[in-house]
């Protein structure tokens, strides 16, 4: 074994490490923002300043008594929080976060901040973000409950209508691109413009950046398009029958999924990890601070929207995303085609 | 028995939305309600019957449990219908107190409502915003009577104790906090555009349409129908008092919202009017020590939060407990409309029309 291999190996189970982990900090983030917003002091008293909380939610889930539903179908009941979580862990592979780093100088070769650098990244991510829906419309299905057969009849609806504009919001970055390769991208926007203006595509792509993130919350069922889980209309939506860990499941499988959605748009939008002030090889601080501040920016829509109705979003998907996400589409090819890339 | 076109969904009694225990059955097309059937009477507790078997004085308690948010207000529209039946004079001073505490409550069920709505709809954050609020008037009502929900706040004839010394400073400054804070509830909905788009010709009921029904406070009001107890029969204080009555034009779920959002502020100003002008006299009126209203019968309604509370009493003369006691509860009339209401709207509308009728299921079943 060469050294990069186990560095690609240990690099792989740390990205592993560091999503779950992320997922246990954005419960914890998530509760403590919710209580800054609402003027109330959230978790406080596991650990210092509550921080243990989530480590405390997760020992509770854990000695819950696992509940099915007679009527559920087993193998599919078993196998959709399994499905969701798996898609959402794996979709994080294929999203580089940070320049190419030789360890301190420990190995030869560059590593390379990322799992696996495909190629076609943006179409892995496509694939495997809409594996993701089967474990919720499974989930849905295999209940045998009305709340989770509502529930997840929504979620396929909504993902049907906002996958179309979330690709076409893409398309607009690829074209400027030229490529399909997430590290490519995220290459294609270091320096400045001007000196001053960094040269990410936010700048030149905004309207393709807003549609992307009103896709992305619809994408990740986050408020105010959070309809599959809809708590009160559909008392959990499609995980209404999961209890103990399956349940958990679900959970992680939402906050990570958020978390790559957000990665994922820094690396297309915001430059990835280049920024001023820190040397390349810190740049991945960069993409830590950019991928909370959107991160934050999902919670405080959360406690502060109202929920849209199940039919308006699907008017809003197709009547207004999908028409703007095709101008910007045509205007950026336009550019590129006039301008040269 | 149903078409298999249609899905049965039993909405509660154990539903996070339905406000307590309210049963709603509904036969969906897809996600639309087809029909519905409302099932209540899950928290029945026998009041009415109950207080056959109670001395005048003992009901009081009996009313707090009914429209547990609104608790003062039923105790102050059952001790006047018996002050109406025993034809007693209440003195000035508890008049006003009676109408400052009507107010501070009707405030504090509105907080309530406008929390549980916005949740209804998704919007946590008004909620705890407007708990924050309610918290300051249960402040005031532990100071005036010891209890934060179940005041048991009225004696027949006035009051049973004087207001606390520097209590009606208090309620002042709390105006004037109020004031800013229904400000920041209507920055958070009033024109955000989900709120307009959840909210805006949902649950459409016509002013005749709404009377017909038998609806009554804001829901009536939202329709166009300017009836208020307050100012069409006035009782306690309320003849001495300025306000006005915000209707709706639309008679939608915005429009429900906008009236309530309106009777805050109106609350406010009769509130500070009654605090100012507290005239100094005695709490209570000439009160037999054995109440024991002669043989008759009477109806007196007042304005609660929910709409027209009216109580039915009948005396035998004879006996020193009713012969018949019988509310009028308003949550129970206004829950008439929802079929009407929701009938081919969508589930989720459904939750917001439930929050927009705001009904009490205490007060529903009794």
């Amino acid at each position: 074994m060469t050294p990069l291999l186990i560095a690609q190996i240990g690099l792989t189970l740390f990205v592993f490490v560091m999503l779950l982990s992320s997922a246990a900090v954005m419960v914890y983030v998530e509760r403590k923002v919710a209580a800054m917003l609402q003027q109330r002091l959230g978790p406080y008293l596991v650990g210092p300043k509550g921080l243990l909380q989530p480590l405390a939610d997760v020992i509770k889930l854990m000695f819950k008594e696992e509940l099915r539903p007679l009527a559920a179908d087993p193998l599919l009941f078993a196998l959709a929080p399994i499905l969701s979580a798996t898609a959402a862990f794996a979709a994080f592979a294929v999203v580089p976060f940070g320049a190419d780093t030789t360890l301190f100088g420990l190995l030869r070769e560059p590593l390379r901040l990322q799992v696996a650098d495909v190629n076609v990244a943006i179409l892995v991510i496509f694939a495997i973000a809409s594996m993701g829906v089967y474990g919720i419309v499974l989930a849905g299905w295999s209940s045998n409950s009305k709340y989770s057969l509502i529930g997840g009849l929504r979620s396929s609806a909504q993902m049907i209508s906002y996958e179309l504009s979330y690709g076409l919001a893409l398309a607009g970055v690829l074209v400027i691109a030229n490529s399909l390769s997430l590290s490519d991208i995220v290459n294609r926007q270091s320096g400045t413009w001007l000196g001053f203006l960094p040269r990410w595509f936010l700048f030149v792509q905004p309207l393709g950046f807003f549609i992307y993130m009103t896709a992305g919350i619809a994408e990740t069922n986050r408020a105010p398009f959070d309809f599959p889980e809809a708590e009160q209309e559909l008392v959990a939506g499609y995980h209404t029958e999961y209890s103990s860990m399956s349940f958990a499941m679900f959970f992680l499988a939402e906050y990570i999924n958020m978390v790559t959605m957000s990665a994922v748009a820094t690396d297309l939008f915001l430059g990835g990890w280049h920024g001023p002030f820190l040397p390349e090889s810190l740049g991945w601080i960069w993409f830590l601070l950019k991928v909370a501040a959107i991160l934050f920016f999902y919670v405080w829509m959360r406690w502060t929207l109202p929920r849209y109705r199940y039919d308006q979003l699907m008017r809003f998907g197709w009547k207004i995303l999908l028409p703007l996400a095709v101008v910007n589409l045509l205007v950026t090819a336009a550019g590129v085609l006039y301008f040269g890339a | 028995m149903f078409d298999t076109n249609e899905l049965v969904l039993n909405m509660g009694p154990q539903h996070p939305s339905t406000h307590g225990v309210l049963r709603v059955v509904l036969r969906l097309d897809g996600e639309k309600v087809v029909d519905s059937d409302v099932v209540i009477g899950y928290l029945h507790r026998g009041i009415e019957k109950l207080s056959e078997n109670r001395n005048w004085t003992q009901i009081i308690l009996l009313t707090d449990r009914m429209d547990y948010v609104a608790a003062a207000i039923n105790n102050v529209g059952y001790c006047e219908t018996v002050e109406k039946l025993m034809s007693l004079e209440v003195p000035r001073r508890a008049r006003y107190v009676r109408t400052i505490l009507c107010e501070l409550q009707r405030i504090a069920s509105h907080c309530l409502w406008v929390g549980t709505h916005a949740m209804d709809i998704g919007a946590m954050t008004v909620f705890l915003y407007a708990f924050r609020e309610r918290e300051l008037i249960l402040d005031l009502f532990e100071e005036f009577c010891g209890a934060r929900l179940t005041y048991n706040s009225m004696r027949i004839g006035g009051l049973p104790l004087d207001i606390p010394p520097g209590w009606d400073k208090k309620v002042l400054e709390f105006c004037k906090i109020m004031d800013s804070k229904i400000d920041e509830y209507e920055e958070l909905l009033t024109h955000n555009r989900i709120w307009l788009e959840r909210t805006r010709g949902i649950g459409v009921i016509s002013g005749p349409h709404a009377v017909a029904l038998g609806l009554s406070g804001p829901p009536l009001r939202g329709s166009g129908v300017p009836r208020d107890v307050r100012k069409d029969e006035p009782y306690a204080a309320y003849d001495e008092m300025q306000f006005d009555v915000p209707i709706g034009l639309a008679g939608d779920t915005y429009d429900r919202y906008l009236v309530r959002m309106e009777e805050f502020r109106q609350s406010l100003r009769i509130i500070r009017q009654g605090t100012e002008g507290i005239p100094e006299g005695p709490i209570v009126g000439k009160v037999p020590r054995l109440i024991k209203p002669p043989a008759g019968e009477t109806y007196h309604a007042i304005e609660s939060p929910k709409g027209e509370l009216g109580y039915f009493i009948v005396s035998d003369g004879k006996s020193t407990n009713p012969y018949r006691f019988r509310v009028r509860p308003p949550s129970f009339c206004n829950l008439q409309g929802l079929r009407t209401l929701i009938k081919g709207h969508l589930i989720a509308d459904v939750v917001a029309l439930i929050g927009s009728l705001d009904v009490v299921l205490g007060e529903v079943d009794r």
